[in-house]
């Protein structure tokens, strides 16, 4: 079943992994180190609306709200308890699963359009209640002073997380962790319920899908994801605002679900990284960043409507259909 | 095996379903025939759980399916197909009846952290697809996507997804509607094939030559009541049931 990969594979893999685990030193400024946490945080958001988006055909655009609240939890835990990045990584990210199950409880017997339209609603009412409960979230002041974590293990030379170049590798490895349980989830028949979902709900229920509990599933584990890119984002940038709920953040990572490839993981993963870097690579076009960012979307929409992963695969098959011919 | 007692329902006061009763064997093919609007799919509906009924129990090996939602029910062990053809469109149809075998078996969310669990999955399903795509004759067709089949191909593809959910009785809704001759004979000899791995049929079905040649017990709805019922037959000679049909003329004939 699986391809025994080509040396060109190999290289190439060896290539990614190379870049990724020496891009302190390859790319040394700290800017460029905040780009690729960026990409990391975002790859975690991405990877985790596919599974809803993706895999189980439930249009959520609510999805920065699971983000936010991640963040929150992160913060709030961390200022008032002292909880570290190691537990408010978790906490955050079970903070989101929660409010995403009960918020399911109401809404995940709605399909279409009005399920659409509650998630916006939900992620607006997020939005109002970390603006206007200043006791406890301070408004639109935001949350400030969320350090990283120091790791001093005895015996181990001392880690400080305040240093870009120590978060790009935690960052990585949260990524990482993150991205291997998605695939698992997706790739194994828990993945299959989704796509029969996703494919055709009454089907899928007259097989035997409970479809009420893997909505559910998708849902609240969709939003548990991000809840952890919440609190890895709360820690590395040290503020967070109701800004997060902001409507923009989850277009965003629509654009990376959808323009990298949705339903196949490894898509929203390039797409997360492509589309963090794009607009900052787009400077040095000055006044015309913007105009030339949605012409590049707009052309990806029309050419590669399934995403950038489509694309790779459309010419790879016509690569390889092209050297049959010329084999024969 | 099916045990449907005083079964009724109506919408708005009219009544679809007045109580009907009648029991399945195991092993054996049971159609339920009667014109358009004799209630056929409705009591589909309500024996896979799709619809309530305002009256009457329904049982399967004594265990009562009233109230259970529809995956429940196929858990127990009884599956349906649907009259307007239902795949899953954008797959192609290995990964449809894969996905099909794993639909009905419970995999909790933990063990797809498991390393070897998902490998195991997957060998399961693969194998329980070969044999599958065999019994329908779909071997051939296994790479193209659902949406590509002919409809001739999709009913049988429906059949196969329903198999791939490991039912113990089945039950087809107009399984043969919109097929050509040869193609509901080779319908006709797959039911067979069914029943001879011991899963029992439950059929909706208006081609009378197919009615008669696979069943081994016959129900007639007319008007939301069971007129009729008994071997084929019977069921064919009952001068009810030719009223009901034509007004006169012979059924076995139609």
């Amino acid at each position: 079943m699986k391809p025994y990969p080509t040396p060109l594979n190999l290289l190439l893999r060896t290539a990614i992994a190379g870049v990724l685990l020496f891009a302190p030193w390859l790319v040394g400024t700290d800017y460029y180190l905040h780009i690729a946490i960026m990409s990391l945080v975002f790859v975690i958001l991405a990877t985790s609306l596919d599974i809803l988006v993706g895999y189980s055909g439930l249009l959520s655009l609510g999805h920065t709200a699971f983000f936010a609240f991640g963040a929150y939890a992160a913060a709030l835990l961390y200022l008032h308890f002292g909880i570290p990045l190691w537990g408010t990584l978790f906490a955050g990210g079970a903070v989101a699963a929660l409010i995403a199950w009960v918020l399911g409880l109401l809404i995940l017997n709605v399909r279409g359009h009005r399920f659409v339209i509650t998630t916006v609603v939900f992620a607006e009412c997020g939005r109002l209640v970390a603006y206007n409960w200043t006791s406890l979230t301070n408004g639109q002041i935001g949350l400030s002073g969320i350090r990283p974590p120091v790791l001093d293990i005895p015996g181990l030379p001392r880690i400080d997380f305040n240093s870009r170049a120590a978060y790009y590798y935690l960052a990585l490895a949260v990524a990482t962790i993150c991205v291997t349980i998605i695939l698992r989830i997706v790739q194994s028949p828990i993945g299959w319920r989704m796509l029969a979902l996703r494919e055709n709900e009454r089907l899928a229920e007259a097989n035997g899908v409970n479809t009420r509990q893997i909505s559910t599933i998708a849902f609240v584990s969709s939003a548990f994801f991000a809840g952890v890119a919440g609190a890895l984002y709360a820690h590395y940038t040290g503020f967070i605002s109701p800004d997060l709920f902001y409507f923009s953040y989850t277009t965003t990572m629509l654009i990376m679900v959808f323009l990298g490839g949705k339903g196949t993981i490894i898509g929203p993963v390039i797409g997360a990284v492509a589309f963090t870097i794009l607009p900052e690579a787009l400077r040095v076009t000055a006044d015309f960043r913007l105009m030339t960012f949605s012409l590049i979307l707009l052309l990806l929409v029309v050419f590669a409507p399934d995403g950038l992963v489509g694309l790779f695969d459309r010419l790879r098959s016509r690569h390889a259909s092209a050297r049959k011919v010329a084999d024969a | 095996m099916l045990d449907v007692r005083n079964l009724g329902v109506s919408f708005g006061g009219v009544v679809a379903l007045r109580a009907v009763t009648f029991a399945t064997q195991a092993n054996q093919i049971t159609s339920v025939v009667g014109p358009n609007g004799a209630g056929k799919t409705t009591l589909f509906n309500i024996i896979s759980g799709f619809q309530r009924p305002g009256s009457g129990s329904v049982s399967f090996n004594d265990q009562p399916l009233i109230g259970l939602r529809p995956s429940r029910i196929a858990e127990v062990g009884l599956v349906r197909t649907f009259q307007k053809t239902e795949v899953f469109k954008g797959l192609s149809v290995e990964r449809a009846v894969k996905i099909g075998t794993a639909c009905g078996r419970d995999f909790p969310l933990w063990r797809a952290l498991w390393p070897r669990a998902i490998g195991k999955a997957q060998d399961i399903a693969r194998r329980e697809t070969e044999l599958i795509l065999d019994t329908c004759g779909l071997t051939s067709v296994a790479r193209k996507t659902c949406a590509a089949l002919s409809y001739g191909e999709q009913r049988i593809l429906e059949i196969a997804l329903a198999l791939a959910a490991r039912p113990r009785l089945l039950m087809l809704d107009e399984p043969a509607s919109g097929l050509n001759p040869t193609e509901a004979r080779l319908l006709g000899d797959m039911i067979i094939k069914i029943r001879a791995q011991g899963i029992g049929v439950v059929l909706i079905e208006h081609n009378m030559q197919l009615v008669m040649r696979v069943s081994d017990h016959i129900i007639v709805l007319h008007h939301g009541e069971k007129i009729a019922e008994g071997e084929p037959s019977e069921v064919a000679r009952d001068q009810r049931v030719i009223d009901a049909y034509l007004g006169g003329g012979d059924i076995a004939a139609t």
